[in-house]
């Protein structure tokens, strides 16, 4: 009996980690098609890109970096391409520093040379400026006060999308966006939410992290965002909307040995705790 | 084309030693740990010269400005200059004046909780606080009895608004410390708790989710990307 | 005079800045935006802030012939690689981060591996750690546990139908276990947890009939959509909300120069 329950109990780490790693190794091999099932709120984010029409403008901000790759960048260049199919211009920014940059430079020129968009004319990469929550306030007001040049050193006002998105009144601020679309890995959602969106009402969607996911449905519920892609699932669902196969559908295949392995090392713990209460 | 087979190797050498800690602290993990904080740091203090100094200098050098703002752009500067003198280095040197660095990230921090405080309220309690109340007032009554499952799905509807707002009142019962929990505040309290647990629960639930996510996409660079295995 | 004008720095950014959120008028909200200027050009320099602490130290540490001094050195050397290259690379391709710059083959080969390697190393961690103490000893953690697992499982595909025998041995056991413990209480605690463990026994055994189970690993999915927006929305906006007072009384301690910790 006490040979049992050990063997439930006190299982070496090293074990787990070789049916862990096993468990998600294998699964890559066989490549099986997934059924999807997008939730309600992955399907609100993709609405509100799907209802841009041309000559929109969508604010993108890549607020992550590596460490939350397979989870983000497949619906940043998902969104990319839905955004340049439908000619909407989009301007690229990040809170993120270096990360956020490469990371969001590096998907957005694979995406336009794909879809053969011209930088300066389609799209513009604003780039990388300090001090989130000032940042935030300083664009209510004129892109120029903070983004006075691009991120190549040229100012922004110079290229022919300035021209096309600016309103009425020749300065680009948030009554010009038409929609946010932030990713993120950090505490800047919730400041793009409670400043940008509770002040200058700008309509937005987020894609984050599994880790940050569950913090996001209040404000979903509460419909100060229109959508939320949460983790790899939610990369999935949005991949499975716009029917493309990308990164996230390669690896979900695998999430659901891991979930099972998982539950399995739990309910072996359970087990034996339980039995070794109830013998004593 | 050589450089990008190197670059394979090496990313796969360093996933590898990193992946390697699981098995116990090894001279290869520190290596690559050490890297990566060297390599963070260089990264760190090019974008900073990059993206936010050098066009700091040139926002106030730009010529088609007004005076008045063109100063107050100067002003700046040199008190992100003066925010430098907190770089240990300068302590050693002028330790009379690092006091002066203090001033400029009174100014920051000032203005960052500034824009807390009128964002946290204007942002989050308003909007959250009614959404918690509101949709009580338009409940989904329909309850569908075409199929056990279309039952379960319609009455959870149902019980949803009343589930946020009896679970916002009690988990917030449950962080009231200023008395002593006792009787009917017990109570409440506790059912605060179990919301809270359900609460925690899905998070984990999410967190396994990410961590293994992560995990997967190294796996599969390994065998794509470096080992070819997936094609 | 070193502390008080910082203090009174602190305190006269914080009240215009709310001052001038309130106040949409011309003159101010050219202030407004002058304020946002000043705090991102004072934010671009202090980033380099910290960077010169990391470096003297490991520094520090090769002087003092410490034990690892080899990792220190090979730290300072990478800190100064990637700093020249990217200087060099800014130099030759207008800026070191362009598209077509080698730069960026120091992140996608070095940083950007070690990065997405150090997190993921956390999934087996948890593994581990969920296994050797996520026990449900009592109500609460049961239901943290099972609100996980419902979670875990409605978001993988077929996870319902993998959640059905793990609930069905979890729910035996842990109805046994709660019979079990009830007998150790007495009166209103006995009670509860005698009926939590019959209901527990109950829904294990229910799933045996086929019809139920086939039900309940269709309804998986829903119950973990319905768990996310509902139950755990209430306890993250309960917990946020707690978050936000605190942060907003912390908030008015700083401008008030209560809290000085930030001009040490």
């Amino acid at each position: 009996m006490k040979a049992i329950l050990d063997f439930l109990t006190l299982i070496d780490r090293r074990v787990i980690y070789s049916v862990l790693i096993f468990s998600i190794i294998i699964p890559l091999f066989l490549k099986p098609s997934l059924p999807t099932r997008p939730t309600q709120e992955v399907i609100g984010a993709y609405n509100a890109v799907e209802s841009l029409k041309d000559g929109d403008v969508l604010l993108i901000s890549t607020d992550y970096g590596p460490s939350a790759y397979p989870e983000l960048q497949p619906v940043y260049e998902v969104v990319l391409e839905q955004a340049f199919k439908k000619n909407v211009k989009v301007l690229l920014m990040t809170h993120w520093q270096f990360q956020g940059l490469i990371v969001g430079v590096s998907g957005i020129e694979k995406i336009a040379k794909k879809l053969d968009k011209k930088y300066g004319e389609d799209y513009l990469i604003l780039g990388f400026k300090p001090g989130a929550v000032g940042v935030m306030v300083g664009l209510s007001e004129d892109f120029r006060n903070v983004f006075p040049n691009d991120y190549y050193g040229k100012p922004i006002d110079s290229y022919p999308i300035y021209k096309d998105i600016v309103g009425d009144d020749d300065v680009l601020n948030y009554k010009d966006i038409d929609l946010l679309f932030g990713f993120e890995a950090g505490a800047t959602g919730d400041f793009w939410v409670q400043i940008v969106q509770a002040r200058y009402g700008v309509k937005m969607a987020f894609s984050v992290t599994a880790v940050m996911a569950p913090g996001y449905f209040p404000y979903y519920q509460a419909k100060q965002v229109v959508g939320i892609v949460g983790g790899l699932k939610g990369a999935f669902d949005y991949e499975s909307l716009a029917k493309k196969k990308g990164l996230a559908s390669l690896i979900m295949v695998s999430q659901i040995p891991a979930h099972t392995i998982i539950l399995l090392f739990i309910l072996l713990g359970n087990v034996g705790f339980i039995i070794r209460r109830i013998v004593k | 084309m050589i450089w990008d087979i190197l670059g394979i190797w090496i990313a796969a050498f360093l996933t590898i030693a990193i992946l390697s800690f699981i098995f116990g602290d090894n001279p290869i993990y520190k290596l690559a740990e050490h890297i990566f904080v060297g390599v963070s740091a260089g990264y760190g203090v090019v974008l900073a010269l990059n993206q936010a100094i050098w066009p700091s200098i040139q926002m106030g050098l730009m010529p088609n400005q007004h005076f008045f703002i063109k100063f107050m752009t100067i002003i700046a500067i040199i008190l992100g200059v003066l925010t430098l003198i907190r770089l240990e280095i300068f302590s050693y040197i002028f330790p009379s004046i690092v006091w002066l660095s203090r001033i400029p990230i009174a100014f920051v921090v000032g203005v960052g909780s500034g824009i807390a405080i009128v964002a946290s309220i204007q942002g989050f309690i308003f909007p959250q606080v009614s959404a918690t109340f509101l949709p009580i007032l338009s409940p989904n009554y329909a309850i569908d009895l075409s199929s056990p499952l279309n039952f379960l799905n319609s009455f959870l509807l149902l019980i949803g608004p009343f589930v946020i707002l009896l679970g916002v009142i009690t988990a917030l019962v449950y962080f009231y410390f200023s008395t002593e929990q006792r009787g009917v505040l017990l109570g409440i309290a506790k059912i605060g708790i179990l919301i809270m647990m359900i609460t925690f629960g899905a998070s984990f639930g999410y967190t396994i989710m990410a961590r293994f996510s992560l995990l997967i996409s190294r796996f599969y660079f390994l065998l794509s990307d470096w080992l070819n295995l997936l094609k | 005079m070193q502390t008080q004008i910082p203090v009174i720095t602190t305190f006269i950014s914080g009240i215009l800045i709310m001052a001038l959120f309130f106040i949409p008028r011309d003159p101010f909200t050219q202030i407004e935006q002058l304020t946002t200027r000043w705090y991102i050009i004072i934010s671009g320099f202090a980033l380099l802030l910290g960077i010169d602490s990391l470096i003297l130290y490991h520094w520090r540490k090769i002087r003092r012939g410490d034990k690892d001094r080899i990792y220190s050195l090979i730290l300072i050397i990478s800190f100064f690689i990637a700093l020249i290259w990217g200087i060099w690379a800014w130099y030759k391709y207008g800026g070191p981060f362009v598209q077509n710059s080698s730069y960026l083959w120091l992140f996608q080969n070095i940083y950007l591996p070690l990065d997405a390697t150090m997190f993921s190393l956390l999934a087996f961690f948890i593994a581990s750690a969920a296994y050797r103490a996520f026990r449900a000893r009592n109500l609460e953690s049961t239901l943290l546990l099972i609100s996980a697992a419902i979670v875990m499982m409605g978001r993988v595909p077929f996870g319902g139908v993998i959640f059905v025998p793990f609930f069905f041995a979890f729910s035996i056991l842990t109805g046994v276990y709660f019979l079990y413990i009830a007998t150790r209480y007495v009166g209103l605690g006995s009670i509860l947890r005698f009926f939590v463990g019959l209901l527990f026994i109950f829904l294990g055994i229910s799933l045996f009939f086929p019809e139920f189970s086939k039900i309940i690993s269709q309804f998986i999915p829903s119950l973990s959509d319905w768990i996310m927006q509902y139950p755990n929305n209430a306890g993250q906006r309960a917990i946020n909300l707690g978050l936000i007072l605190g942060s907003i009384a912390f908030s008015l301690r700083i401008i008030f120069g209560i809290e000085r910790g930030y001009i040490r």
